[in-house]
């Protein structure tokens, strides 16, 4: 019960992240109040998601100069630059941020943006984007699996 | 006692995070990003501060993007990455040894 449990919470949250990864990418869609909060409140999901995996993370980090298949060292390659480049990401979002920080703080916003740190930010968000793809490629057994899993014990459920 | 591992991992994470944080300001300092144009700069000054679901297609595109990159690696990587299989290039044994071994005293010399 307790993995299924784990199972479940992992499973949405991977899906929340990976909705919210789309959504960061449009602010024209989502409004700045909203990007700079979901931006925020990413951080509370990649740590719990890190958390989650901490058992992989814990095992491929001590391994990590011993002998290993390509698969596993391209995969903590990747997720290792994933982290990197999200961290990133949210550090160049605060440096410009125009409502939630000021709002956090109780500065008054800075009436122009610095186009340096805007630009990089939006470098940063695009490699986000292709590395969590390649994220999702690696980790796809695992998710097909996990929604196989979640949906038929929700079927069974409601059954 | 049982928040100690979980709250000892969080700091983990969080000083690997700060450590990153540190490098992300030393490049930002140090690079020098290909910039908008007045226009562009303009734009990016006044954004929209509400949500405008007419701009949905907007979202869906970069979804549609994310699986294109999720699909583009999925083929990348299964070209090799995939473990081999465990009986790739090992000789299937048939265990004709150990019968072999057992005939032989009365197993006849091969005609040559």
């Amino acid at each position: 019960m307790k993995q299924h449990w784990r199972l479940r919470t992992t499973f949405w949250l991977d899906i929340a992240l990976v909705v919210s990864v789309c959504a960061l990418q449009t602010v024209r869609f989502t409004g700045l109040v909203v990007h700079e909060w979901l931006g925020l409140a990413i951080i509370a999901m990649v740590l719990a998601h890190l958390l989650f995996s901490w058992n992989w993370i814990a095992t491929q980090s001590r391994r990590l100069f011993a002998k290993q298949t390509l698969r596993e060292r391209i995969n903590y390659i990747i997720n290792f630059a994933l982290f990197a480049t999200v961290v990133a990401a949210i550090f160049s979002g605060i440096l410009i941020s125009q409502k939630a920080i000021p709002a956090l703080t109780g500065t008054e916003t800075v009436p122009a943006i610095d186009m340096r740190w805007d630009t990089l930010h939006h470098d940063f968000a695009g490699t986000v984007l292709i590395l969590a793809g390649f994220h999702l490629a690696i980790n796809w057994d695992w998710l097909l699996a996990a929604a196989g899993n979640v949906f038929r014990r929700f079927r069974e459920a409601t059954l | 006692m049982r928040l100690a591992r979980p709250l000892f991992r969080l700091a983990v994470l969080l000083m690997v995070g700060a450590l990153l944080v540190e490098l992300t300001a030393m490049y930002g300092k140090s690079a020098h990003p290909f910039m908008p144009n007045a226009r562009g700069q303009w734009e990016i000054q006044h954004q929209p501060s509400t949500p405008s679901v007419g701009y949905v297609t907007d979202f869906l595109g970069q979804a549609i993007l994310l699986a294109i990159f999720a699909w583009l690696g999925r083929m990348l990587f299964r070209l090799r990455l995939n473990p081999a299989p465990r009986n790739e290039g090992k000789p299937i044994l048939l265990g004709l040894h150990q019968t072999r071994r057992q005939e032989l005293p009365l197993a006849t010399p091969p005609a040559c």
